[in-house]
């Protein structure tokens, strides 16, 4: 497995000894292995021009793939009913997660690694959840569509998707008052406000067992006038973005 | 050298063991990586007749389940070895396992 040749392509960012590591690891691989799988098409490229630019020994049987982390959904004109179960159902794993973003190297507990693992027969929905003093749902509290997990069987019984398209129903609310009031027992992890890193705002749920709660941080890089219109101008790079990262950067000692 | 997207949902092997590398996992544990992923690989290899093993000594071993004793792997003809990213860390079990690997397939 190619993951990238970063090492190779950019050696001023790493220590002094990796290139050379890297580089007779690459060599290795060009010369003696049948098969070199890279996580793109991109990557398998730079692999081969690099093999071939160095001069190094290339095994001639050699067979370069690439293959994507993952799953590739194509989520373009996906609807609420068919097409989402679709969507959801797509990989042969029984059960479905959904992840924004895991802070792996963030945090030393993830629980999410093991979200999927807790699911049983009693135990039919697990994620992180949002508490009432946090966000205003009368219930009390829901699990976030962005950090769920459930049993693929229980789609649209127990558990129906209808955010996927921004659909105004909220997907893990829903979830939550099916599963419960369907007897069923719900393995929940709590996102609140982080106060050690003093990131966000009091009332914007932020990190917690691991997770970096990117809601708002990749719709900024993606969306960023959505973003501003629906608070107000109150969020913007400027005042969350770039702040949030810069804290990051600062507590965990990173230099990019 | 022939570069193409290996088509979905086949199976890649119909002879020999697909031996999947999980030693910076065995070592490190689940700080590196992406454990999830190696998981279910793992899985899918257990199912076919595969094992996960670890690099040491320039030799492959793995655990026997499910006592989880450990278990030296020996080549043989057809076994396919899956070496992660990590594997460039470890490059003198790794050049060691591949000259055994070759010369497993080698015997009759």
């Amino acid at each position: 497995m190619i993951h990238d040749l970063l090492p190779a392509q950019y050696p001023e960012c790493f220590p002094p000894s990796f290139k050379t590591q890297f580089t007779d690891w690459l060599a290795l691989i060009a010369g003696n292995v049948d098969t070199a799988i890279a996580i793109s098409r991109d990557v398998a490229q730079a692999f081969a021009q690099w093999a071939t630019v160095e001069g190094r020994d290339i095994n001639p049987a050699l067979n370069l793939a690439w293959n994507h982390l993952g799953a590739d959904f194509d989520a373009r004109g996906l609807k609420p009913g068919r097409g989402t179960r679709k969507f959801v159902g797509a990989s042969a794993a029984p059960y479905f997660l959904s992840v924004s973003t895991v802070g792996r190297r963030i945090h030393r507990h993830c629980r999410l690694e093991a979200t999927v693992d807790r699911l049983d027969e009693n135990h039919r929905l697990a994620g992180a959840a949002f508490v009432a003093d946090r966000v205003w749902h009368d219930h009390g509290w829901y699990v976030h569509p962005h950090f769920m997990a459930f049993f693929k069987a229980d789609l649209g019984g127990l558990i129906v998707l209808r955010k996927l398209r921004g659909d105004a129903e909220d997907t893990g609310e829903e979830s939550t008052i099916r599963v419960l009031a369907a007897g069923k027992q719900i393995v929940r992890h709590p996102i609140e406000y982080y106060a050690p890193l003093g990131v966000g705002r009091q009332d914007i749920p932020t990190i917690s067992a691991g997770v970096v709660h990117a809601w708002y941080s990749s719709r900024l890089a993606l969306q960023e006038p959505e973003v501003e219109r629906e608070s107000a101008g109150a969020i913007s790079m400027v005042s969350y973005g770039a702040p949030l990262q810069e804290k990051i950067r600062a507590q965990f000692g990173l230099s990019y | 050298m022939k570069l193409y997207l290996p088509p979905g949902g086949q199976p890649v092997r119909k002879h020999g063991r697909l031996l999947i590398d999980v030693t910076q996992i065995v070592r490190v544990k689940f700080m590196a990586g992406i454990p999830r992923v190696v998981l279910e690989s793992v899985k899918v290899a257990l199912a076919r007749g595969g094992a996960p093993v670890f690099l040491h000594g320039g030799e492959m071993w793995t655990f026997e389940l499910p006592s989880l004793k450990l278990q030296r792997v020996r080549p043989r003809r057809g076994d396919a070895l899956l070496p992660l990213d990590q594997s460039w860390t470890r490059q003198a079990d790794l050049r060691r396992v591949l000259a055994d690997l070759r010369a497993g397939h080698r015997r009759r």
